[in-house]
C-alpha cells in the first residue's frame, strides 16, 4: 500500500500507526448493555463503564427489544503485539440494527474483563 | 383517579375547547361594536385582542391543560403508591405501568381531568404498528405506535410521528420501532403477571 493509503488509514481502528500495517481480528464477541435502553443512549469513552455494564450473549435474539448491545472486536498487530479492542454499540431493531458509533481501546484498557 | 370504563375523548372539554375561545371572540366583537360605536382603539383593541387571543388558545391551550394535567398525573401516582418509573409519554395519551401491582395508568390529550389506573388484566390485547407503506423508493412510514385495546376501545400511543415518509431504516424510524416493541413487551408482561401466568 502506498503512502496515500497509510495517510488514508491512519485513524481505522484496525491499523497500527506505529507499525503501519493491518491489524489482525483475533475475536468477535456481542454484549448486551442492560444499563442502556432505547431513547437513552450516551456514549461512553471511559473504561469502567464497560467493565460494569457488559454481559456475553450468544446472539442478537438474546438481547430483549429496546436494550441496546455491543459488538466487540479485538485486534493485534502482528508487528509490535500492541491490542487493540473496537466496540460498536447498537440498538436491535428487529432485523435492523442503529448503530450510535465506534468507540476504540489501543492500549488494551478492556483486555482484562472482555478476554478472559 | 378513575378505574371506571376507560374514555378516551371527554366530549364537554372538547366542545368547550372548541366553543369557548369562539365565545371569548364573539365577547370581543361585540364590546367593541357596542362600547365603542365610533371606532375607537378601544373598539381596536378588543376585536382584534379577543381575535388573537381565541387563535392562541385554539393552538395552544390544550398542550398547555395536557403539560399540567401530566404534572398532577404524576404526583397523584405518587400519592397513591403506584410506581411510574416504566412511563411513556405521547402526543395522544400518558401510559405508566406499575409492573410489581399490575397497574395501567392512563392519561388522555382529550380528557385530561381523569387519570385512569386500571388492572393490567383490563388491558385485552397489545401490538406494535410500523404505519409502512407505499412501493419501491417510496416505501416508507409516518407513524410508529403501540396499540392495546383496553374496555374495547383501542388506544394509540406513538412512538414517532413525523409529516414526511422516512424509510424504514432511518434512526428516527428504527428507535420509534424500538420503543413501540419494547412497550408492547411490558405491557404483555405486565398482563401476564396479573393472570399469573
Amino acid at each position: 500500500m502506498g503512502a496515500l493509503g497509510n495517510f488514508l488509514r491512519r485513524n481505522q481502528p484496525d491499523w497500527c500507526k506505529e507499525c503501519k500495517r493491518e491489524l489482525e481480528e483475533v475475536r468477535r464477541q456481542l454484549f448486551a448493555l442492560p444499563g442502556v435502553s432505547v431513547g437513552h443512549y450516551v456514549e461512553h469513552t471511559d473504561p469502567e463503564f464497560y467493565q460494569e455494564n457488559l454481559y456475553i450473549v450468544d446472539q442478537k435474539a438474546d438481547i430483549p427489544p429496546g436494550m441496546y448491545a455491543c459488538g466487540t472486536i479485538q485486534y493485534r498487530c502482528l508487528g509490535c503485539g500492541k491490542r487493540v479492542t473496537v466496540l460498536d454499540p447498537f440498538l436491535p431493531v428487529r432485523d435492523q440494527e442503529k448503530h450510535e458509533g465506534r468507540v476504540v481501546f489501543r492500549n488494551g484498557e478492556l483486555d482484562d474483563v472482555l478476554w478472559l | 383517579m378513575k378505574t371506571d370504563q376507560v374514555k378516551k375523548v371527554n366530549y364537554g372539554y372538547l366542545l368547550a375547547y372548541i366553543l369557548m375561545p369562539a365565545a371569548l371572540m364573539a365577547l370581543g366583537l361585540w364590546i367593541g361594536y357596542t362600547v365603542y360605536e365610533d371606532g375607537e382603539i378601544g373598539a381596536v383593541m378588543f376585536n382584534m385582542c379577543s381575535f388573537i387571543v381565541a387563535v392562541l388558545l385554539w393552538v395552544f391551550g390544550g398542550r398547555i391543560v395536557y403539560f399540567f394535567a401530566k404534572k398532577r398525573m404524576l404526583k397523584q401516582l405518587d400519592g397513591a403508591g403506584v410506581d411510574r418509573r416504566q412511563i411513556f409519554y405521547s402526543d395522544g395519551c400518558v401510559v405508566s405501568v406499575d409492573a410489581r401491582q399490575a397497574k395501567v395508568a392512563l392519561l388522555f390529550f382529550w380528557n385530561p381531568f381523569a387519570l385512569y389506573v386500571i388492572p393490567a388484566g383490563r388491558v385485552t390485547r397489545v401490538w406494535a404498528d410500523d404505519g409502512v407503506g407505499g412501493r419501491g423508493v417510496l416505501r416508507g412510514t409516518s407513524r410508529v405506535s403501540f396499540l392495546f385495546e383496553v374496555d374495547g376501545a383501542k388506544v394509540r400511543v406513538n412512538t414517532f410521528v413525523s409529516n414526511q415518509r422516512w424509510k424504514l431504516n432511518d434512526d428516527k424510524v428504527l428507535e420509534g420501532i424500538s420503543k413501540a416493541d419494547l412497550w408492547v413487551q411490558v405491557l404483555d408482561q405486565a398482563r401476564q403477571q396479573k393472570a399469573g401466568v
